[in-house]
């Protein structure tokens, strides 16, 4: 998917993700929050209704009070009729003496237009000696309620001690329920119930049944599900234990408004999601053209354009990118022409390797009549700093040289050339001034001057050694080259090696005042030396252990019985055995001579 | 004081009477020996332990900066590394006349357990030539693992 879409549908996704939590949040608790209050507005309603049917009935009872004191006190009673008139026009009763089970009328009011039906004796039973629709008082009083929808009736009767009189009062009050439907859609019925069957006396609008009364816990708001719909209910019995005041609203009525909110707020969510949708796509324009531009750049230079530079105009983290990718050009530049100029110097070492060969073969056997000569030559590079060569001076002496420069490489090539090219010479040299070019340490000495002319940094350790096949002699300068080492067919254990340690001189080139003496040793038939560069005894392996000199004598012993190539080239390979796979990072020559039997 | 080369630290210190040069890393081409600055001290004491290596660029290097204490009384070494001992017998000049050998290691080998090791020797442990003997936990005697003749050529060429 590309950078941009996936920007965009990041974006998409937080957006929506972060407005759909956010209204369901406020949806939940705005469901919990309106369903709390109106919870709290049914039982509160209940709780007013029965507050306000008691206040209803307590006002009778006061106004009955004083209604039974005029008829019965005689002062009042002759001044009944104008307090009578005063009374409120809500208000009427009847007041009966009871005799013989009959009830006699004895006043009333309003005189005229009572619409309040005489009661008989059977009514009173049923009022005082059964349960009614309102508790009975202590002192003979029952009170009842008819409801119609713009009017409640108010019954007192009271029924005095003495059994003799009877007070029916009626106030005629507004409706306790002002509407069916208020509260956003809360509804008020009031049923009569007895042990089976309620009767609804007001409001019509909630189909329920005593069995379903039953189940109700009385005095606080629950939820039901009455023919099939959901209702919060609150049940409040009257006093009276007959009257049911139920308060209700049906769910359905809460969630629509709900709905509405709901559908309100997602498309809020749909015009803000496009919203963030438009501006993604400006921002990631803006962010991703100049990265295309960079792409573009790129591609450039990988097809070798590396003189371009890029320009985005910007002042932001771009602007890094931008410097970053045009000193990437410039470094690229620069690594190439050293690329270039390493390719250019290893093909010069290359060459030089090649001409080294030319003059200082790898592997080389010579046979002189008293000696047998083999040398093997390993640089390290493709050219190395170590020498060797051996030739006859006359018909009874033999030169020998090895010798190994500072460092390898290129400057250890060209010290080794110049030594080669003394050697070419030497037999020129050795004609006109014998005394002096036919002995070794006048040989060192030349050889120091020659190198010390190369500037004094690149040195050479050498050792010459002139065998003379008459008395088996070998003359030798060593300049702290390694001590060749000498063996024969008797030799058995390492302390038995020999070494030709007694000549010690400084290094080639270090001085020009250097001074060279070179000392004798006599040899015999079957003696063996082994002259060496040091790259084989100080090469290491993954142990970090040297291969050694005593590990070199022993395998010298190992290989007593062999001639010159085997004994160079077993060397070697021991070597090898014992570096393991480390390649030896100096170089390494042998040269194995053996003086004939 | 410190010196820090390529490969190799050279850290300068006073014990009053002596100065003191603490050598740790490879000494190549790039000990730039000229940049140290020696001393007026009567004895220098050049402490090796912790040279791993000399390469043949090192050793010219060497011999350029041993050569700047031939005014020192006395050049004191210690803990000299085989590495330096092969090339203080072979390489003429590597040592001065004025240098003292204080102690140096050598090869030793356990054949019993096939192990090479140094061994830490001071110089009155070697009598004509002769490694001193050690010993191994089987309690039989180390090899010595070089040529005596050859090893300990150094000690007649200086003072020990």
């Amino acid at each position: 998917m590309k950078l941009k879409n996936k920007l965009l549908l990041s974006i998409l996704i937080l957006i929506l993700l972060s407005l759909g939590s956010l209204s369901y949040f406020f949806y939940k608790t705005l469901i919990s929050d309106k369903i709390t209050y109106l919870l709290e507005v049914n039982q509160n309603t209940s709780k007013q209704l029965v507050s306000d049917l008691n206040g209803q009935i307590q006002q009778s009872m006061d106004m009955a009070k004083v209604i039974l004191n005029s008829e019965q006190n005689p002062y009042v009673n002759q001044h009944k009729t104008q307090f009578y008139l005063s009374l409120p026009k809500n208000y009427s009763f009847k007041y009966y003496e009871i005799q013989d089970k009959n009830l006699n009328l004895i006043s009333s009011h309003p005189i005229q237009n009572n619409s309040l039906r005489n009661l008989n004796y059977q009514q009173i039973n049923n009022l005082f000696l059964k349960e009614h629709d309102v508790k009975e008082e202590e002192n003979r009083i029952a009170s009842s309620f008819t409801f119609k929808k713009d009017k409640t009736i108010v019954n007192v009767y009271f029924y005095d001690q003495g059994g003799r009189y009877i007070l029916h009062l009626s106030k005629l009050s507004p409706s306790v329920i002002k509407s069916e439907q208020s509260f956003s859609g809360l509804s008020i019925n009031l049923y009569n119930q007895n042990s089976q069957s309620i009767t609804p006396l007001l409001g019509q609008n909630l189909k329920i049944t005593a069995k379903d009364i039953n189940k109700l816990k009385h005095f606080s708001t629950q939820k039901e599900k009455i023919k099939g719909k959901s209702y919060y209910l609150t049940s409040t019995p009257y006093p009276n234990g007959r009257l049911i005041i139920l308060t209700f609203f049906k769910e359905s009525i809460i969630f629509d408004a709900f709905s509405s909110i709901l559908i309100k707020v997602l498309g809020i969510i749909i015009l803000i999601a496009a919203f963030g949708v438009f501006s993604s796509t400006i921002l990631a324009k803006s962010f991703l053209a100049p990265i295309y531009e960079i792409i573009d750049h790129t591609d450039k230079i990988a097809r070798g354009q590396l003189d371009l530079r890029i320009n985005l105009k910007r002042n932001d983290e771009l602007k890094i990118l931008e410097n970053s990718v045009n000193s990437m050009s410039e470094k690229l530049i620069l690594y190439l022409e050293s690329v270039k100029e390493k390719a250019s110097i290893d093909k010069e070492i290359e060459i030089t390797g090649q001409i080294q060969q030319k003059f200082f073969h790898q592997n080389q056997k010579l046979t002189f009549p008293s000696l047998e000569a083999y040398g093997s030559y390993f640089p390290a590079s493709k050219c190395g700093g170590d020498w060797w060569a051996a030739r006859r001076i006359d018909e009874h002496k033999s030169l020998i040289m090895i010798g190994d420069a500072t460092g390898h490489g290129l400057p250890a090539a060209f010290v080794t050339a110049t030594i080669h090219c003394f050697f070419i010479l030497y037999k020129e040299l050795e004609t006109l001034k014998k005394e002096k070019y036919s002995n070794p340490a006048s040989i060192m000495a030349f050889l120091n001057q020659v190198i010390h002319t190369l500037g004094g940094d690149i040195l050479l350790t050498f050792f010459i050694g002139i065998f003379d096949e008459r008395d088996k002699s070998l003359k030798y300068c060593n300049a702290s080259h390694n001590f060749p080492i000498v063996y024969n067919q008797e030799t058995e254990k390492t302390k038995q090696l020999k070494f030709l340690d007694d000549s010690f001189n400084p290094r080639l080139g270090e001085s020009k005042q250097s001074k060279y003496s070179s000392t004798d040793v006599t040899l015999s038939p079957g003696d063996s030396i082994l002259f060496y560069t040091d790259g084989i005894t100080e090469g290491r392996n993954a142990n970090d252990q040297e291969f050694g000199e005593r590990r070199l004598g022993k395998i010298l012993i190992e290989n007593k019985l062999n001639d010159v190539q085997t004994v160079a080239t077993n060397v070697y390979d021991s070597a090898l055995v014992f570096y393991n796979g480390i390649i030896p990072d100096d170089d390494i020559t042998l040269l194995s001579v053996q003086v004939k039997s | 004081m410190e010196y820090n080369f390529e490969e190799l630290l050279v850290v300068k210190e006073n014990d009053g009477e002596s100065t003191i040069f603490h050598f740790s890393g490879v000494i190549n081409e790039e000990f730039l020996q000229q940049q140290i600055e020696i001393p007026i001290s009567p004895n220098i004491v050049l402490d090796l332990d912790k040279v791993k290596l000399i390469n043949s660029c090192g050793i010219r290097e060497w011999i350029r900066f041993i050569q700047r204490m031939d005014q020192q009384e006395k050049i004191i070494y210690r803990q000299i590394p085989k590495v330096f001992i092969n090339q203080m017998n072979i390489v003429k000049g590597f040592v001065t006349k004025n240098s003292l050998v204080e102690s140096f290691y050598a090869p030793y080998f356990d054949e019993d357990n096939d192990l090479e090791m140094d061994k830490l020797i001071f110089t009155d442990q070697v009598v004509d030539s002769q490694a001193p003997v050690f010993m191994n936990e089987q309690g039989n005697e180390l090899e010595f693992d070089a040529f005596e003749s050859t090893y300990f050529k150094f000690l007649k060429e200086i003072g020990s």
